[in-house]
């Protein structure tokens, strides 16, 4: 029982891994998107 | 442990895999979205390589002979855009999700339904853009650089080309996002960062730089988007916009772009040297490490694609030196992938004759590059078929090359078959000699001033034109042997015996039956295992 226990313990951990690495990325794609526009808006403003 | 897995897996195979139509447009599988990947790239291959058959039959002659000045252009643009988005970025996406679970002992890739999301998004993106070329003012014709403001010109193509860039930008973001989650999370207990196959690691920094510039590209076209339609003035110097600032938002995106197509080729190398030299790879860690140190250099070389539009002197002088810097850490590579056959016990199966190949003639691309990084002489190369020449020394006998090596090399553990082995060599010879014949006169063409993008010549120019073309068609012609090969292969082809297919192969997809099961390490393999499988 406590075998199965640990088990659903690392599958959910390696879960939560996944998705916080997936949306890390998916932020910092954004980030990359929207940054570039910005500094252009900024840049040609000045 | 690894045979019992096998054992196992092989009974595992025959549950739960879909059949029909069902199997492929909501295939969650790694390897049945791999092999979607490979067969569209090699599909994109073909309809991009026709495209420049239409460039070299034009240019045989001297003269306007078959098509129109604009529709050559058109297919100059179509061709780039075809073969760096549709070739050879699938083709690799699909060597990764074949090959990255398999290498980390891991069942399948982290996000799969992500995974099936990012291949459909290409049909879309590619039908949309080939079919600009039936719109009125045809396909986009303005370089695949889509310079501003003479893409804005572009007549009803340009919609339908920005959005097919955006739609391949997200399938390329999510492909990496997913290789870079499966690498970080699902590495088999005891797969360290250091004990991961080179290939793994090239894809995981190929996969950083996807997740850094594809969206630098987007934003520059969302761009290019709003200035046609909405008003606005980014990059129109009328409304106070700076059209050069495009160039150097495409270039932040376009160099590492470059690396992008060509580091996982690098892993594919590392591989296959020391499996057909019988040798560990020489100087594991350095070709990690310089495998990091080109991502980075990649991001800080950008302007040496447009010395001649004018920068500071500084910049000039920053943008050469830090270009040459990139040398080291390739040479670094180049000299490690020799030692490792030095005193190997060598054969020359076609994954190495491609390997080697790559190798002599990928540093034929590399010293030209080095060239056209030196300011002064730039000035004089810039658009001329020393640029063409040079480029497609680095893409096509690199990174086409490096597609085919790998698609050599693991074939036999993909469908459980052997291929031809002389049709497989007759491909490579014909394949190296053409591309040669392709080429190398466009450095003699370049250095005699005969620029880029052109339909029509100077008379001087005919002979090497003539000879280029020539080696156009019989490359063309000589990579029909390719799908008739692996269709051969899979239908007819010599039952494979053992799980290491190639005597001197080290890795986890070598314990793996052949074909590869369905359903693979759905328990992870044992560290023994993995040890046996780090052959560094």
């Amino acid at each position: 029982m406590s075998t199965v226990l640990a088990q659903d313990y690392d599958a959910e951990k390696r879960k939560r891994g996944i998705r916080r690495t997936a949306i890390v990325f998916g932020l910092i794609a954004l980030f990359f998107y929207v940054g570039f526009m910005v500094l252009i808006v900024v840049k040609g403003s000045k | 442990m690894a045979e019992q897995h096998a054992h196992a897996a092989e009974h595992a195979d025959h549950d739960h895999k879909p059949h029909g139509w069902r199997r492929w447009v909501y295939a969650t599988n790694h390897k049945d979205i791999g092999t979607m990947y490979l067969v569209f790239a090699c599909t994109m291959f073909f309809i991009g390589g026709a495209m420049a058959m239409v460039i070299r039959l034009e240019l045989f002659k001297p003269g306007l002979q078959f098509v129109d000045p604009q529709f050559f252009n058109s297919m100059t643009t179509m061709h780039a855009l075809m073969m760096i988005f549709g070739a050879v970025m699938p083709a690799w996406t699909g060597l990764a999700n074949w090959m990255v679970p398999l290498q980390v002992g891991a069942p399948d890739m982290a996000l799969p339904r992500l995974n099936n999301f990012s291949f459909w998004i290409l049909p879309f993106a590619f039908t949309l853009l080939l079919s600009s070329l039936f719109v009125p003012g045809g396909a986009p014709a303005g370089g695949w650089t889509m310079y501003p403001p003479l893409v804005l010109q572009n007549g009803a193509s340009f919609p339908m080309l920005i959005f097919s860039i955006h739609l391949m930008g997200v399938s390329s973001i999510l492909g990496a996002i997913n290789v870079v989650v499966t690498i970080l999370n699902l590495r088999a207990p005891g797969m360290s960062l250091l004990r991961m196959p080179l290939f793994v690691w090239t894809w995981l920094i190929t996969a950083y730089l996807l997740i850094a510039v594809m969206p630098v590209l987007a934003g520059a076209v969302t761009m290019l988007l709003t200035d046609h339609f909405f008003g606005t003035t980014f990059f129109t110097a009328a409304g106070g916009g700076d059209p050069v600032m495009f160039q150097h938002i495409f270039w932040f995106f376009g160099h590492p772009e470059v690396y992008i197509l060509i580091l996982p080729a690098f892993g594919i190398v590392s591989e296959i040297i020391p499996t057909f030299s019988r040798k560990p790879l020489f100087g594991y860690e350095a070709m990690v490490y310089a495998t990091a140190s080109i991502a980075f250099l990649s991001f800080i070389v950008w302007a040496h694609h447009m010395f001649t539009v004018g920068m500071p002197l500084a910049a000039e002088l920053f943008f050469m030196l830090s270009t040459m810097l990139i040398a080291i850490p390739t040479g670094v590579k180049v000299f490690n992938w020799t030692t490792t056959m030095f005193r190997g016990s060598l054969t020359f199966e076609p994954p190495m004759l491609f390997a080697l190949a790559f190798l002599f003639l990928f540093s034929i691309g590399g010293f030209s590059g080095l060239m056209l990084a030196i300011v002064p002489a730039d000035y004089q190369y810039q658009d001329t078929y020393f640029v063409v020449a040079h480029f497609h020394y680095v893409l096509v006998p690199g990174a086409i090359f490096g597609i085919m090596a790998g698609v050599y090399y693991w074939l036999p553990k993909w469908v459980g078959n052997m291929y031809d082995m002389t049709l497989a060599k007759w491909h490579f010879w014909l394949s190296t000699i053409f591309v040669n014949v392709l080429f190398f006169p466009q450095h003699f063409l370049g250095l005699a001033g005969m620029p880029r993008r052109i339909p029509d010549y100077a008379v001087q120019f005919t002979d090497w034109n003539m000879v280029s073309s020539i080696g156009g068609f019989g490359f063309g012609l000589s990579q029909l042997l390719f799908p008739y090969l692996i269709w051969k292969c899979v239908k007819h082809g010599e039952p494979v015996k053992s799980n290491r297919v190639w005597e001197g192969a080290h890795g986890l997809e070598w314990e793996l039956p052949s074909p590869a099961p369905y359903h693979s390490w759905q328990e992870p393999p044992s560290d023994a295992v993995i040890a046996r499988g780090a052959f560094h």
